[in-house]
């Protein structure tokens, strides 16, 4: 054993310290409300099989004032994880190149938006229909 | 934990040709694999931005991850096998919970975020390949 003491940082609160923590584990935390709210849909399914009283029971609980504004949290938190989702993407993909140069991590970003546009546009116009 | 792990990396490269066979011919895409990776000067500053690492010292951490990983993705390398058991181990890549603020501080842009995630996909490759590769199985 050497006699070094390194410094070890304490770390209470750890994430309350800094604004990139804090982000982080709200990126975190919104994945419990999508969580949430796959289980809502599923209940929805359920009750769907069941029958159409059932159906329109579920439909009738989501127009309940509290429904809604939890859906709009769930829309915040959805919009959130989405957006910090898409900023982390190039740190989990292997890297692509186009010719010799890698594909800038921004670009790689911006092509999730656009495909993610064109697939909430898509579905917009079916449901229009 | 990390030094030792930094100090194991650097008698680590192993070549898998003979010398004389003579040297290396490498395309700029080989070289842009792990061109970035090895800009790393060692300053630990990842190490100071990490909450894993900073909750747990063991955690292999994200400046050696992303030194290994340099030498994964460089072809001329024949070690990659070796560092996988540093990848595979609870202290190795799956401490990290993609926080990300490694790879925001780093002076030289080395991305060591980017290299821990790429190296989670390789050990989960390596932990399924086991079942269909019996020779990895048998590895000692």
């Amino acid at each position: 054993m050497s006699g070094r003491s390194p410094y070890v940082r304490p770390m209470t609160n750890w994430w309350l310290k800094n604004p990139f923590y804090i982000r982080y584990m709200v990126r975190e935390a919104t994945s419990l409300f999508v969580a949430v709210y796959a289980f809502i849909l599923l209940a929805g399914l359920a009750s769907l099989e069941k029958g159409e009283e059932a159906w329109n029971g579920w439909l009738a609980s989501l127009t309940n004032p509290v429904a809604i504004l939890f859906h709009l949290l769930v829309l915040a938190a959805a919009l959130y994880h989405t957006v910090t989702w898409f900023k982390v993407s190039p740190k989990v993909s292997p890297s692509l190149f186009i010719g010799n140069h890698r594909v800038p991590d921004k670009l790689i970003t911006g092509v999730q938006y656009i495909i993610a546009a064109v697939a909430y546009l898509t579905l917009f116009i079916i449901a229009w229909i | 934990m990390s030094h030792g792990h930094l100090r194991q990396l650097r008698h680590d490269a192993e070549r898998p040709t003979k010398l004389d066979e003579g040297e290396y011919l490498q395309t700029p895409k080989q070289k842009a694999q792990y061109d970035q990776l090895s800009a790393c000067i060692n300053c630990m500053l990842c190490y100071a931005a990490c909450p894993q690492y900073g909750l747990n010292t063991e955690f292999t951490g994200p400046g050696v991850l992303a030194l290994l990983h340099r030498y994964n993705a460089d072809f001329r390398d024949g070690a990659k096998e070796r560092r996988m058991e540093i990848v595979n181990t609870e202290t190795g890549v799956w401490g990290c919970t993609l926080v990300g603020y490694c790879s925001e501080v780093c002076p030289k842009e080395v991305d060591p975020a980017k290299a821990v995630n790429l190296n989670k996909l390789s050990s989960t490759m390596d932990y399924f390949l086991r079942f269909v590769s019996p020779k990895k199985g048998a590895r000692q």
